[in-house]
């Protein structure tokens, strides 16, 4: 009975109804879709933290007028540059060194569908500690030659083609998402990258004339254990010549700081909305319950217990707030799960949307904590009805 | 009869003109190339801005029509809904990259808007046979 | 059943100098008995419709006690008071009452729907409104019935679940003579079915309904014969 009276009663009062959805809405859009948002930034800085693997990364001097060594990961455009293949070999005899692996950057140009170039990198199946473990969540294969590893963020199915530099070259996987420019790269062995580099040099495409065999982009250094990561970094600056090596930590740390920052301001604005909301909500109900204690006064004639009354009060708040979070969270999911990619690049920031059992999670406690709030805003008006002097409410008015 | 105007016959032709407008002036697909040229994705946004138009025509047209050819209409939207949704990466390519704005935005923004019109479409026609069998 | 107060009483606090108690009702042994229509009429501000609300155990008094049959109502818990109110004693209260966003049908249901589902009481309903003459208004919303209507409607939801006891308050108020005629045959009728009526009105009209009358002044009760 008292779920069908409710219910009557909010659809009795349509525009009050709708008013008190809205903010319940409100409540729900907020805490869900900011915690959304606070998951998917540490998810998607999480993940890169795990794709990272090294300790130090070491790349050409020169190529620091092409970019900023620190945003490489967050990078927009792709880039290209070589050094000589026997820096790995220096870089690995340098004290605390404990493991190296070079990577072959390769940029492709602007095909006829887009006019963005792809990233490409190649890496050394034997060395390679970075690129592999990431593989192994989607493939468990060796990678062959002519065969690439597509970055999550790159439209192309499994087993597809992409041609670069006339090379046909086979799609093996997809790799998992990181939420940053690492997605929207393609990865392949050495080999495959020596011929790329090769057949753009044929084309005139490439804006260096190197031997494939003997270049390297950069150089993934893991410190040994019981060595100092900034004292390996400064050993190599200073010692190894014509290179810049950075720690791949600090590439994080900017990251990590904008993250934290971010969820910071997304946490205040949820707290600012709540407090408005449960301030507005608890007047508005008050008010709307003291305008219908006639109402409740007839229910306790007909023999309505105090305590029902009281479950009938509270259980029109839950039910209008339990409604308008179900909207907030949809909408909130709307907001977020389709636009992610929109988000990820307006933010700069690594952004990987939870999984479908965490968001429903995250949804389901925002439902039980608008569920409190309707149950709170109602405790006062319950109270008062409760304790109502019927034959006083049902004199008033009639003289 | 004079027709009392619903919630519905006002959502519909504004949803219907939200898509069209939208796609025109606020999640449309990629800009031209640095040549002038444009990419496949164009086309995708304007056959939704057609797409858009005839649903806003037929949202407007099926205020006028009396209670049984509206259900035509909605059915009309449903499918407009469908075919719109699969303009933009299904019948129509779109770029390559995921990050590119015509997968990013343009894509999702058609997809959310469609399905609300089709869940609306879909709504005002089962509340018309409801209608119809208790009268 | 039979629905009787021994002694009992109602004072108020008063803010006012002077008494530091303003009586309402002067104590007073009542009884209704079933099969018969009791009046009590006096001016406003007599003390009836407190008298009412104490009988219809709404209203604790300050002493004396209100017995259905051998039960004190006002020695038990305010669930099962509520229940045995529901179940045995039917109120027609002052005014209107009904509440707006159920049907006519809906708000005649709701007593036998507060302690159960309530379908049972379904074909009485239907019956009670055929009775009350409203039987084509069912599905309507009580904004759209008139003043007779609602009293009516009051009283079929009063009689829904068969009380042993009705007690209106004022059930003629505001009504036309038509109207007025109509309530109290309507009342009148209950109390030949068997239940214990009581009226609280200043209509002079319901005499010829009642078999008992009582006059009120200034709180004290008293018995007409």
């Amino acid at each position: 009975m008292i779920g069908r009276l409710c219910w009557k009663n909010l659809k009795g009062r349509p525009g009050r109804t709708a008013a008190m959805l809205l903010l319940a809405g409100f409540l729900s859009f907020s805490i869900f879709g900011g915690s959304l948002m606070i998951q998917s930034l540490q998810k998607g800085l999480g993940g890169l933290r795990a794709r990272l693997g090294a300790d130090v990364i070491v790349v050409p001097s020169s190529a620091r007028s092409q970019f900023n060594i620190d945003d490489i990961l967050m990078q927009g455009s792709p880039g290209y540059f070589y050094m000589s293949a026997d820096i790995e070999g220096k870089i690995a005899a340098r004290e605390g060194v404990e493991r190296v692996s070079s990577q072959v950057y390769l940029a492709s140009v602007t095909a006829s569908c887009c006019s963005a170039s792809v990233q490409l990198i190649g890496f050394d199946p034997e060395t390679d500690f970075t690129i592999q473990p990431w593989a192994e969540e989607t493939y468990g294969g060796a990678l062959g030659d002519g065969e690439l590893l597509a970055g999550s963020d790159v439209s192309v199915p499994v087993s597809g083609v992409m041609t670069f530099f006339g090379v046909d070259c086979h799609v093996a996987a997809k790799l998992s998402k990181t939420g940053s420019t690492l997605d929207s790269a393609v990865y392949a062995n050495r080999a495959t990258l020596q011929a790329l580099i090769a057949a753009s040099e044929e084309r005139g495409l490439n804006r260096y004339e190197v031997d494939p065999d003997r270049v390297i982009s950069t150089v993934l250094v893991k410190v040994a254990e019981g060595y100092d990561i900034e004292a390996v970094k400064n050993d190599i600056n200073i010692h190894v010549r014509k290179v810049t090596a950075a720690r791949a930590s600090n590439m994080i740390s900017g990251i990590a700081e904008n993250l934290e920052g971010i969820s910071r301001l997304i946490g205040l604005f949820v707290a600012v909305i709540w407090a408005l909301c449960l301030v507005i909500m608890m007047i508005a109900f008050t008010l709307l319950m003291q305008e219908r204690k006639k109402e409740f006064a007839v229910l306790r004639v007909m023999g309505a217990a105090r305590g029902r009354l009281a479950g009938l009060v509270t259980a029109e708040a839950v039910l209008l707030c339990l409604l308008g979070g179900c909207a907030g969270i949809a909408l909130a999911a709307l907001a977020v799960f389709p636009f992610s990619r929109a988000i990820e690049g307006a933010l700069g920031l690594p952004f990987v949307a939870p999984g479908g059992g965490r968001a429903l999670l995250l949804a389901l406690l925002s439902l039980a904590a608008c569920a409190a709030v309707g149950a709170l805003i109602s405790g006062l008006s319950a109270a008062r009805i409760s304790r109502l002097d019927t034959s006083l409410i049902l004199r008033e008015g009639n003289g | 009869m004079k027709r009392k105007i619903g919630a519905l016959d006002i959502l519909l032709p504004a949803l219907c003109l939200a898509l069209a407008l939208g796609v025109a002036f606020v999640f449309g697909p990629c800009g031209p190339k640095e040549d002038g040229g444009y990419m496949t994705c164009r086309w995708a946004g304007r056959a939704v801005l057609g797409l858009g138009i005839a649903m806003t025509a037929l949202a407007l047209i099926r205020l006028l029509l009396p209670r049984r050819a509206r259900l035509g209409a909605d059915a009309g939207l449903i499918a407009c809904a469908g075919a719109a949704i699969a303009m933009p990466g299904t019948l129509i390519h779109l770029c390559m990259m995921e990050s590119m704005r015509c997968r990013a935005v343009t894509r999702p923004a058609v997809t959310v808007l469609c399905a609300v019109i089709a869940a609306a479409a879909l709504l005002d026609a089962a509340l018309q046979i409801r209608r119809e069998r208790q009268s | 059943m039979k629905l009787t107060a021994e002694k009992i009483t109602k004072e108020y606090p008063r803010l006012r100098a002077g008494s530091n108690y303003f009586t309402a009702v002067q104590p007073v042994d009542f009884a209704l008995e079933a099969g018969r229509v009791t009046e009590i009429t006096g001016r406003s501000g007599s003390g009836k419709s407190t008298l009412l609300n104490m009988l219809a155990g709404l209203l604790t008094p300050t002493a004396g006690r209100v017995l259905l049959d051998d039960t004190d109502l006002y020695a038990l818990p305010d669930g099962q008071l509520s229940r045995l109110r529901n179940r045995h004693i039917g109120v027609v209260p002052q005014g209107q009452t009904a509440l707006q966003s159920l049907t006519v049908l809906e708000n005649v249901l709701l007593p036998a729907q507060l302690y159960g589902d309530g379908k049972a009481a379904l074909p009485r309903a239907r019956h009670l409104l055929e009775q009350m003459g409203i039987a084509s208004l069912a599905d309507v919303r009580p904004k759209e019935l008139s003043g007779g209507e609602l009293r009516r409607m009051a009283i079929a939801r009063a009689l829904i679940n068969g009380p042993a006891v009705l007690l209106a308050d004022e059930p003629t108020g505001d009504l036309d003579d038509e109207n007025t005629a109509a309530v109290l045959g309507l009342l009148r009728d209950t109390a030949r079915q068997g239940a214990a009526v009581l009226l609280v009105t200043h209509e002079a009209e319901a005499a010829r309904y009642a078999d008992e009358i009582w006059h009120m002044e200034a709180g004290a009760p008293t018995r007409w014969e």
